[in-house]
């Protein structure tokens, strides 16, 4: 299990599971915290990697880009603490528990820390911020596609996903969109929704 | 790493259709601006208790809503 778990020999990924690594590294950097300066410049550049009209993914992508374009570092650290991180109850919730239970902390949560522990990130995960965060569960998806792209590997993917992201990513998105005042992030919710909604296919395709 | 079995060859063939693909230089970019900044999930400080929450702002801010 820990030679599994050990970045330092992760084998090499195909361009497929690169490209998915990145996407999910991408949500995780978008909803972690706000993309400071630096991040906000990237995107234009990412979405002329990835942009496209001819797929939902592509275009999601473009109007992500341009949405990096339209807004800066200090306006964007403002939204990003009024939209999920307000005293009382933010705007959009960012915790899975929240979609899959009503209430933040609940079952959901116990079920997670139990599938963490089975992959050998329980404990760690035990000191950082709450697991069923979006964000953490992105880290946990690229974290399973760059030590394991073999078939066992994808198990542990698809279970994951499954379990833990595919129950409440719409419902998120349904959020983001209909944030209230918010220029940046309801333009993040077809980017979630493409991948997610992409992941969820190919993952019943094995 | 290749696996041939069929099944996984059309899951390869529709990624790489829905965009999900084709990922140059521009991927080291994102992942090495989200490590700089995230903190890894499976990030441990030595000195935490074990069980212990690190006080972030998604957590601190769990706790006042939990209050009010």
């Amino acid at each position: 299990m820990s030679a599994v778990l050990d970045v330092r020999s992760a084998p090499v990924l195909s361009d497929e599971d690169r490209a998915r690594a990145e996407h999910y590294a991408v949500l995780s950097r978008l909803f972690a915290s706000a993309p400071d300066a630096e991040f906000l410049r990237k995107l234009p550049a990412l979405a002329a990697t990835w942009g496209s009209s001819r797929n939902a993914l592509g275009q999601a992508w473009l109007m992500l880009g341009d949405a990096a374009r339209n807004i800066d570092a200090e306006q964007l650290d403002d939204e990003y603490t009024r939209l999920f991180l307000t005293i009382g109850r933010p705007d959009v919730m960012l915790f899975g528990s929240f979609y899959m239970a009503g209430f933040l902390m609940e079952g959901p949560v116990v079920e997670l820390r139990a599938d963490l522990a089975e992959l050998g990130l329980g404990r760690r995960l035990g000191v950082t911020e709450s697991e069923d965060h979006i964000a953490a569960l992105c880290d946990v998806m690229r974290h399973l596609i760059v030590t394991g792209p073999d078939a066992a590997g994808l198990g542990r993917q698809q279970l994951f996903f499954t379990r833990h992201i595919a129950p409440w990513f719409e419902a998120l998105c349904d959020a983001l969109e209909r944030a209230p005042d918010a220029r940046f992030y309801p333009r993040t919710a077809a980017l979630v929704r493409a991948f997610f909604e992409i992941e969820r296919l190919a993952f019943d395709m094995l | 790493m290749t696996d041939k079995k069929p099944e996984n060859l059309k899951r390869r063939g529709f990624l790489l259709a829905a965009g999900v693909g084709g990922a140059g230089a521009v991927a080291a970019v994102a992942v090495g601006a989200g490590k700089e900044k995230t903190p890894p999930v499976a990030t441990v400080k030595p000195e935490d208790k074990v069980g212990s929450y690190e006080e972030t702002r998604h957590v601190s801010n769990y706790y006042r809503t939990a209050r009010v």
